[in-house]
């Protein structure tokens, strides 16, 4: 086989599918997270997450060992469960990346205003996505080497800095509650948040010498975040102060262990971290959204490239949309819905990517497969039945919106995707009208 | 499936339409590729090379290719024939395009100045 000038390497594919779920909203969910389950369920609710992600790393191994494609998510849904399905969820996922760019902006600019709040947070909001919205419109791509420090850095800061501030003194574990089953399965709903994004590499995979590098990368990013995690939870609640600092837990936790210096390398850490969510979050929605509109699923003219051969107008579209949403989940300060929610999608994610998989495997067997989930039938369906439950988990977990018992975010999510749905329904309708004119128009001229 | 030559022919004609397009040129500068074609079905190969604004269709790989496009050879020679955009079988997985998303931007331009939409 010819071998690719360009190929990724497993120390860029660890790095990559760590950076892109090293979000810096993290820090928030380890805060719900603890409210949810105290003492040491928290922590352990993120690692048995990291845990169980290893099935989806199974999954989307399998099926970008069948189908690579950097259209990813589209492609397999596509082929596995048919169109309507596929673009529902295609503009679903779509919506997952706009909350995370949202959620990251607004801890981004809490953390920012604790450190300097001479300048008000909604200024930094638009500073940071305005140079991603530039550094995209430009064509800037950080080098793979430039991404594995990036990452591997943000990865040690958070571990040091972890292990250090669990030395610190005064700080104790709230006991585990008797009846902790509940407590836990809640812990791990909401920390399936924190490695959302892990799988979004496997689109950007090329050719694979090796075709177990991918579920092996995998597992090692899964491994490197959930230790850097859930230290942080381990930290966060031994040290009750952590809260103090509201909506920037993760400064405390750095003056905790070096004092002024940690705070500052924590909001460092916050600030890189928000930054390549931007970027990488608008370059991924961009592309899609180009492809849609070049497929003629969205409107055509988001199908068009910058002189630069950049999707401009679709970036546009989506620095518009993620400045909205970050103004006003600023405004308001209510950011627990667009955790749940994200959590509920990711979940969501991986049981459709499952059931992708079963039905590939059952639609077309013949394919090539230059690898194979394990166990037969057992990983997918393990999958759809864990991840369906925790997703449903994530989905009634009460929110900071009144009325505290509605399920808002399950309602939310009802709501967006029969909204995707309809939109669906319609495009489809009209491109089969379409071709059916021009197929009799074509006969009519013959 | 489509004959080796049908798809040797379209890629000859898909050549000489990027030959008489002087935008190409001016875009194509500085942008040197070889791109190589994968014929699924047949287990053929075939390479194209762009330099200096320059498309050539070549018989043997030039060295390393950037980027490797590999579909069914009917699905193969209908695109390069301009029958079919790339853009719809490559969001149903039957075009594969294993390349920087940079290079799969400008390949899709390339083809939708020749052939619009």
């Amino acid at each position: 086989m010819t071998t690719l000038k360009r190929v990724l390497g497993f120390r860029t594919i660890v790095s990559t599918s760590a950076g892109l779920a090293f979000a810096a909203v993290n820090f928030l969910a380890v805060l719900e997270i603890r409210g949810q389950a105290p003492g040491v369920l928290g922590p352990l609710g993120i690692v048995v997450a990291g845990a169980l992600c290893l099935l989806a790393a199974a999954v989307f191994s399998e099926l970008n060992g069948t189908l690579p494609s950097a259209a990813g998510i589209r492609v397999w849904t596509l082929r596995g469960l048919g169109d309507p399905f596929s673009l529902t969820f295609t503009l679903l996922y779509l919506t997952t990346i706009l909350a995370v760019i949202a959620a990251d902006g607004f801890v981004l600019a809490a953390a920012l205003h604790v450190a300097i709040p001479a300048v008000p947070g909604v200024l930094w909001i638009l500073a940071f996505l305005a140079a991603a919205l530039v550094s995209n419109l430009r064509g800037v791509r950080s080098a793979g080497l430039v991404q594995d420090l990036t990452t591997y850095a943000l990865l040690a800061a958070l571990i040091i800095v972890g292990a250090l501030a669990m030395g610190t003194p005064g700080g104790h574990l709230p006991p585990t509650p008797a009846s902790w089953s509940g407590a836990l399965f809640g812990a791990v709903a909401l920390a399936v948040f924190v490695f959302t994004g892990f799988e979004w590499v496997t689109p950007m995979a090329e050719e694979l010498r090796d075709p177990h590098r991918m579920p092996r990368g995998l597992a090692i990013s899964l491994l490197l975040l959930a230790v850097a995690f859930g230290l942080f939870a381990l930290v966060a609640a031994r040290l009750p102060g952590v809260s103090a600092t509201g909506l920037a837990p993760q400064l405390a936790v750095g003056r905790a262990a070096l004092g002024g210096f940690g705070f500052w390398v924590m909001l460092a850490v916050t600030v890189v971290t928000a930054g390549t969510t931007f970027n990488g979050g608008f370059a991924a929605a961009s592309r899609l959204v180009y492809a849609l509109g070049r497929s003629g699923y969205l409107p055509a003219s988001l199908g068009s490239l910058s002189p630069r051969f950049v999707p401009a107008r679709a970036l546009y579209l989506l620095a518009g949309v993620a400045a909205a949403l970050t103004r006003v989940v600023f405004a308001t300060g209510r950011y627990l819905i667009l955790i749940n929610a994200g959590a509920t999608l990711e979940s969501a994610m991986y049981v459709i990517a499952a059931l992708a998989l079963l039905g590939l495997r059952r639609r077309e067997p013949a394919l090539p497969r230059s690898y194979r989930a394990p166990g037969g039938r057992i990983v997918p369906v393990a999958t759809i039945v864990l991840f369906g439950a925790l997703g449903l988990g994530a989905a009634l977990t009460a929110t900071d919106l009144p009325l505290p018992s509605v399920p808002w975010t399950l309602i939310l999510l009802v709501v967006l995707a029969v909204a995707a749905y309809a939109y669906t329904r319609g495009v489809l309708k009209r491109r089969t009208a379409s071709r059916a004119a021009g197929a009799r128009q074509a006969g009519s001229g013959a | 499936m489509a004959a080796v030559e049908e798809v040797g022919r379209a890629l000859d004609g898909f050549v000489e339409r990027f030959a008489a397009e002087p935008r190409l040129k001016a875009m194509t500068a500085g942008w040197d590729r070889t791109i190589e074609v994968r014929s699924d079905d047949q287990g053929e190969r075939f390479w194209l090379r762009v330099e200096g604004g320059v498309l050539r269709h070549l018989s043997a790989p030039a060295g390393t290719p950037e980027m490797v496009m590999s579909a069914r050879s009917d699905l193969l020679r209908d695109l390069f024939a301009g029958r079919i955009s790339p853009t719809e079988p490559y969001l149903t997985g039957d075009l594969r395009l294993i390349a920087s998303e940079a290079d799969i931007m400008r390949l899709d331009v390339i083809t939708l100045m020749l052939w619009g939409e």
